[in-house]
């Protein structure tokens, strides 16, 4: 409750923030939690990843731009088993997504001339996949472009000494591919924004 | 002032980002076990219930490449024993029936044995290289601020390893009825177990590692059950 009052109160007392702005730019640390067909390959969140936000103002409550990211996932799961058809093999495997989104966004602001602006957004583009399963000496890669999707919401909080801050939750979802399943899953990023 | 703030918490928060992004592949330690595979494949027509005896050759026919000699190495036979041993302990487990007298009453299957090991050599080689940028550079109100990434240098970097390969292979004999000419007929598999890994040199190690892998090809095929 005193968090959401805190809140409140600099959304009241605020003064122009990102009102003048033209353009921002966000750098997150990204923690990414697997979900679906994700989740079943590698089940441990990731906590590598780091995604470039560039956003121009079309007018003061939307921006169009872009974003560049990259997320790591890493599984290692002993003496697994796995089967295909008649051929069975066991060994401990080392399951890796190196997942890099490159998205089109276009975002829309609430609280016009706030200090804390809550926003929601949809992100439209491409997640480049590779995809790694290693076992014993060998490993399999699978490499390839997914059409992806991201809706995102997120807030920008201006703090002491104009250093903003971007908080953001996007669930990225990119198609299935020839070898590679449907790639989901929910980004927690926080970082800093500037604006110009 | 509040630019050099900006520039101060954006190093640190690149600094932090930096250090979970160290590498596309990251990886724990790894133990020799980690290492090994156990593959099965079986003949899908194969009704093994309709086997009953099996006998197991009591010697591992070591295999060596014949194309480039260098890559051959010598394989010890002090984990014969346990090997022969591991092999029969299972089908026995399986319910198949030793036969004693092969020569006179013929198995329905051979389980015969093999080994190989190959010396594998890489070579990484790398090229001097500077990144011949500096960043993120900042004008103070009175000073440049740079960072200058180190020069690294060339060199190469050599190493060895070797794989040993454990190979079972499952004949069935049954389908000959007994009398084979070994020059007219064939002879079909109809289960390969293979047990791949490095070669290490503790003795312990290799035991527990043998235990583990030949009775794991078993236990992955459970279709050889004819009990």
């Amino acid at each position: 409750m005193k968090k959401i009052l805190i809140i409140a109160l600099f959304g009241l007392f605020s003064s122009t923030l990102f009102g003048q702005a033209e353009s921002m730019w966000a750098l997150t640390y990204n923690m990414s939690f697997p979900m679906g067909a994700t989740k079943d390959y590698i089940s441990k969140a990731s906590f590598r990843g780091i995604a470039l936000d560039g956003r121009w103002f079309v007018d003061n409550n939307v921006t169009l731009g872009g974003s560049l990211g990259w997320n790591v996932f890493y599984e290692k799961e002993d003496k697994a088993t796995i089967s295909k058809e008649n051929l069975t093999l066991n060994g401990t495997q080392w399951k890796y997504i190196n997942a890099v989104p490159m998205y089109f966004n276009a975002a829309y602001y609430l609280n016009e001339g706030s200090y804390v602006r809550p926003y929601f957004a949809a992100n439209i583009g491409t997640i480049y996949t590779a995809r790694r399963t290693e076992m014993g000496l060998y490993a399999l890669t699978d490499k390839e472009w997914k059409f992806a999707v991201a809706p995102e919401i997120g807030v920008t909080i201006q703090t002491y000494n104009s250093i903003n801050v971007m908080f953001n939750l996007r669930y990225n979802y990119g198609l299935e591919t020839q070898y590679i399943d449907p790639l989901s899953y929910l980004g927690v990023n926080v970082g800093i924004l500037w604006t110009y | 002032m509040e630019k050099k703030i900006q520039l101060t918490v954006t190093l640190v928060f690149m600094a932090f980002t930096g250090m979970f992004l160290a590498s596309c592949y990251p990886s724990d330690s790894v133990s020799y076990s980690d290492l090994d595979v156990v593959a099965t494949i079986y003949d899908e027509s194969t009704d093994f219930k309709t086997f009953k005896t099996y006998v197991v050759p009591d010697t591992i026919v070591h295999l060596i490449d014949t194309v480039d000699d260098e890559n051959n190495v010598d394989i010890s036979r002090a984990y014969d024993d346990q090997i022969l041993g591991l092999v029969n302990q299972n089908m026995v487990n399986y319910g198949y029936v030793n036969e004693p007298n092969p020569a006179e009453n013929h198995p329905d299957v051979v389980v015969t044995i093999s080994a190989m090991a190959t010396k594998n050599t890489q070579v990484w080689t790398w090229y001097p290289y500077y990144w011949g940028w500096y960043w993120p550079y900042y004008k103070g109100t009175d000073y440049w601020w740079g960072y200058y990434p180190p020069y690294w240098g060339g060199g190469t970097y050599v190493t060895t390893y070797t794989t040993g390969t454990i190979i079972m292979n499952m004949l069935n004999l049954e389908e000959h009825g007994g009398t084979i000419t070994p020059e007219v007929d064939t002879i079909n598999a109809v289960w390969i177990g293979t047990v791949n890994g490095l070669i290490g040199s503790s003795t312990s190690t290799n035991i527990s590692r043998i235990d583990y892998t030949i009775n794991q090809a078993f236990e992955q095929s459970q279709y050889l059950d004819i009990k």
